[in-house]
């Protein structure tokens, strides 16, 4: 029945509204300081994720530095390694930059895919209510009752971790946090009239959920999408500092982890700060660039801006 | 001296991109003890002045020029500190939303007693005192004090923020919309409270509303204020009776009355000037039938004595032009040709003893012990028809059942009891066998324009989307969309056809919402209120398209409301429901002439006039709809009904109880004379209720005393 299904013209229609306002979107969101310093690092940090094992000096793991034929361990930056080395005489540069890439991956997908997941739950259970919304809300229930951390290290220690597994259990773990929001606000969006008037012009469910409900909530799961980014590097980054992340792969998680393993955490701030720094300043753009599109969302604003 | 002076105040909004010119030079004054009302449509700046006589005006708001004076006293200087003394205690207000304006976790006692702690020292028995005796005032039970306002009713909340503004003796007290959203009856009682409380306490009253009606009947003075201006000021009968300015012309043509029948109602095309530069011409020259050359150089100054003044270069020929206006075809409407009742056709909708009952929820204890659960009788035994080309309006106050009745009549809801037949079918065996097919031909319009369609939808998306449900051509739907948004007076398309729904004016909203519904070219159309949050000069509009569509299509329209007057005008057939039941049907005409059914009656006698000449008893029935849950036997309305006798409490009468041809009405004793029967049975029921507590107080006071 086409009723149910979206024909070509209206998506495309859709899509080019949408794409509109994106565009729209991002120019106030360039507006905000902030956001434009956020903008700026998330860029450097993508670029690093994609490019940082070819530009790194050396392999990361299979290049030990030797001055003198002696391993050079645990040495201040240098003019050799300009950010030090390991104490396994590892250039911390070179896994700096490698370091960034599974860390992209984590934050990328495990934050999209967090955004989707929690947006279709949240979209479903908020539009049908009834049995379907108590039954997908207990779910949500019973993920907030299990604690991340443990939960996920229970799972790793059986099967052996690597990135995607690791973003996908993170996905698991956070869908929960935007299922909420979007539930809550769709359930408003829901009792206005054009929704049921949608109905009453012979719309099925599926048209009137994704064609009148969704474009309605859709601000607020972009927020959340990145504020998910946001979560899933820091939650990645923790598993990977308790050991459990991907042992083939070096990522900043890793190197904390690694760094506090050999005892050397009090003094070589060199091996210490890069990846912290990274975390930190990844975590806190993805916030800023947030939080400015917050204001945006913000149904007040709004409707002042239109 | 004055109360209050407004002297050519101007007020302007700072926007983003340009300041917006709200009130330009404006002058009126309110007299000791007198009753004000400033008239004007949404966007008029009646509110803005309102709000700035109190010093609440929005942040981005500023009084540019001119002077607001209160007892000899300037308050467009005041300091924040000096407008707390003076707000309540001397300006009182009361808001428009009593709804919203209570505090729903303070008992409504809580919120009286606070406003007089703030401005007066006094122990809290004194003011406790006071609370009951002005709860006394507006005719509450002083008993109530202590209740929170989800307890009281609509009606009740309103007058317990009139109680509210009282509290303080306030010389002056401001009513912006007290009775907007209220029904005819309540209205009613509200404004002659109102009305007695004035006369009483000997305040003024500045009332600030839309409805040129309940200002001809209760003002002493107005202003009709557009645009920012004031367009006619003066003497309320005289700028009522003899209107010398196009726009109150306009304004009180476009006015339904409860007693105009099939007269093609007059609305005021065009919409309202965007006020970014300050006015150069007429403010109204854009709409007015009669703007010449000259209506361009500059705005009218105010010409005339003190009994009316008017804003027009053409005041000396406002006989010639009242004439005019009164005819339709001025205003740009066509007027279609009178062949009417020839073409009422089959029958399409049939519902026989429709019933929707809501279960009240109960807790897990009584359910498991299987008590059984309460129903909510919304529509308790509904039997109607519409047919083609006709309209049938259906009338009561809100929660009476008819909101229910249009959405399970057009399967939005499902029904608990009784069948709905349309064209001879059932509705369920319809539904089965093809949903979509059914909902092309019911079509549905809402209340609300500014929340019934899609924010990110184009009008051309809206319009067409039914059709794509359907699954027609694309060019077809291209041709169908335009030819029906055209059809609905949104001319020409292509002007529209991209524009988002913020981009559109109320009646423009409502309009696209029409055309949604007509697109698929429905058999039936259900209109819940389609007009009533609309100005009084687009409301005509929309009713002419709604009557036009249905001679033309030949479609049925069922069309839902509390506002009788629009009613009797579009409808061909009448329909009355009192809680959940019809209680009176019959051709329009004959309802409205003859009602029968004392709650018919005393709705009709309710609408107000906007003729100042004609001068009507007050509805004062008494009590309010009880809880449809647990209704007493026999008749829904006996125990408001002055003529109820033992019968009417046992036994219930039946539909066609009395009826005459067509006209029917399910009473046992029908009325022959309001005036006798209902209204001053009403009036002399209240003055007894009124001696018996202020006997109660007499007897009660010297008890608190010691």
């Amino acid at each position: 029945m086409s009723g149910y299904s979206l024909d070509a013209e209206t998506a495309r229609d859709r899509l080019s509204s949408e794409f509109g306002r994106a565009k729209e979107t991002m120019a106030v969101v360039w507006q905000d300081t902030g956001a434009k310093f956020g903008l700026v690092i998330l860029a450097s940090f993508v670029f690093i994720g994609l490019f940082g094992p070819y530009i790194a000096p050396y392999h990361p793991i299979e290049d030990t530095l030797r001055r003198q034929g002696a391993m050079m361990r645990l040495t201040a930056p240098s003019g050799k390694a300009l950010l030090g080395t390991t104490s396994f005489g590892k250039d911390v540069l070179s896994q700096f930059l490698a370091g960034a890439r599974p860390t992209l991956i984590i934050g990328l997908f495990g934050g999209i895919g967090t955004g989707i997941l929690g947006f279709l739950v949240g979209l479903t259970s908020g539009y049908f209510g009834g049995r379907i919304d108590e039954f997908l809300m207990r779910l949500t229930d019973l993920t907030f009752a299990l604690p991340l951390l443990p939960m996920a290290l229970l799972i790793l220690s059986f099967v052996s971790p690597n990135v995607w597994l690791i973003t996908a259990v993170l996905v698991i773990f956070l869908w929960k946090m935007p299922a909420r929001v979007i539930r809550s606000e769709v359930m408003t969006v829901k009792e206005r009239t054009f929704v049921k008037s949608a109905r009453a012009r012979g719309a099925g469910h599926l048209r009137t959920m994704f064609l009148h409900v969704a474009p309605n909530v859709l601000g607020i799961g972009f927020l959340y999408t990145a504020y998910a980014v946001g979560w899933s590097i820091v939650a990645g980054a923790s598993l990977a500092f308790l050991g459990f992340g991907d042992p083939t792969t070096t990522s900043w998680g890793r190197m904390l982890q690694q760094v506090f393993r050999s005892g050397a955490i009090r003094v070589a701030w060199w091996w210490v700060l890069p990846p912290a720094f990274g975390i930190a300043a990844v975590t806190t753009s993805v916030f800023l660039v947030g939080r400015a599109f917050e204001e945006i969302v913000n149904p007040e604003l709004q409707t002042e801006e239109q | 001296m004055s109360l209050l002076e407004v002297d050519d105040v101007k007020i302007t909004y700072r926007t983003p991109d340009k300041d917006v010119h709200a009130v330009n030079n404006v002058s009126f004054s309110i007299e000791e003890g007198d009753n004000y009302g400033l008239v004007g449509e949404s966007g008029s700046g009646k509110s803005t002045l309102a709000k700035s006589v109190l010093g609440l005006l929005d942040d981005n708001g500023e009084i540019r020029s001119g002077s607001i004076t209160f007892n000899g006293r300037e308050l467009t200087n005041l300091s924040e500190r000096e407008w707390r003394d003076v707000r309540w205690e001397e300006i009182a207000y009361i808001p428009q939303s009593a709804m919203d304006s209570l505090d729903p976790v303070m008992t409504v006692g809580e919120q009286i007693r606070e406003a007089i702690h703030t401005h007066k020292d006094v122990t809290d028995a004194a003011a406790n005192e006071r609370v009951e005796e002005v709860f006394d005032i507006v005719g509450l039970d002083p008993g109530r004090t202590e209740d929170y306002p989800h307890e009281f009713s609509g009606g009740m909340r309103q007058r317990v923020t009139i109680a509210m503004a009282l509290v303080l003796d306030p010389d002056l007290i401001i009513a912006d919309e007290p009775t907007t959203g209220l029904d005819v009856i309540v209205q009613d009682k509200i404004v002659q409270k109102l009305m007695e409380i004035q006369e009483e306490i000997d305040s003024s009253l500045l009332l600030i509303t839309h409805e040129v009606g309940v200002v001809a009947e209760t003002c002493d003075e107005v202003s009709v204020l557009y645009g920012g201006k004031v367009m006619e000021q003066g003497k309320t009968f005289d700028v009522f009776n003899d209107p010398h300015n196009p726009y109150t012309m306009g304004l009180k043509n476009a006015f339904p009355e409860v007693d105009e029948f099939d007269e093609n109602a007059i609305s005021i095309p065009g919409s309202l000037p965007d006020l970014v530069e300050e006015p150069t011409g007429c403010v109204f020259r854009n709409r007015c039938p009669f703007a010449t050359e000259e209506c361009e150089s500059a705005h009218p100054p105010l010409v005339g004595d003190e009994d009316q003044a008017s804003a027009c270069y053409y005041n000396d020929r406002a006989d010639e032009l009242q004439e005019r206006a009164a005819d339709p075809e001025t205003w740009g409407i066509d007027v279609p040709e009178d062949d009417e009742g020839s073409d009422v056709g089959e029958v399409i909708v049939e519902t026989d003893g429709l019933e929707k009952w809501f279960e009240q929820s109960q807790s897990i204890v009584a359910d498991l012990l299987g008590g059984e659960p309460n129903y909510v009788k919304a529509v308790n035994g509904v039997d109607l028809d519409i047919r083609e080309g006709e309209i049938l309006g259906i009338a009561g106050e809100s929660g009476c059942g008819k909101s229910t009745l249009a959405e399970v009549v057009s399967a939005l809801q499902s029904q608990t009891g009784g069948d709905i037949l349309f064209e001879g079918r059932p509705v369920d065996d319809l539904l089965d066998e093809d949903t979509k097919q059914f909902r092309s031909k019911v079509q549905f319009i809402f209340q609300d324009p500014f929340d019934s369609l899609n924010p990110r939808q184009r009008v051309r998306a809206a319009v067409s989307e039914p059709l794509k449900v359907q699954g027609v051509e694309p060019e077809e739907i291209e041709r169908r969309v335009r030819q029906t948004v055209s059809d609905v007076g949104l001319n020409p398309p292509e002007k529209y056809l991209d524009k988002h729904p913020d981009q559109l004016s109320g009646g423009e909203r409502q309009r696209v919402a029409i055309a949604q519904a007509l697109v698929l070219d429905p058999r039936l159309l259900i209109c819940d209120e389609p007009a009533s949050m609309l100005d009084v000069s687009l409301k005509a509009n929309i009713l002419n398209i709604l009557r036009e569509m249905a001679d033309e299509r030949d479609i049925g329209i069922a069309y839902i409301s509390h506002d009788l007057a629009s009613l009797s005008q579009i409808a061909d057939r009448l329909a009355v429901m009192y809680l959940g039941r019809v209680v009176e049907t019959g051709p329009t005409e004959e309802v409205v002439e003859n009602p029968k059914h004392p709650y018919a009656a005393s709705l009709l006698e309710a609408s107000p006039r906007a003729d100042p000449s004609i001068d009507r008893q007050r509805v004062l029935l008494p009590g309010e709809p009880p809880n449809p849950v647990d209704l007493p036997g026999g008749c829904n309305f006996a125990p408001r009904c002055p003529k109820a006798t033992d019968k009417c409490r046992q036994e219930d009468p039946a539909r066609s109880e009395f009826a005459d041809g067509d006209h029917e009405a399910a009473c046992f004793y029908p009325v022959e004379d309001i005036e006798s029967e209902l209204l001053a049975r009403y009036a002399r029921e209240r003055e007894q209720a009124d001696r018996e507590s202020a006997a109660n107080i007499a007897e009660h006071e010297p008890a608190t005393e010691t």
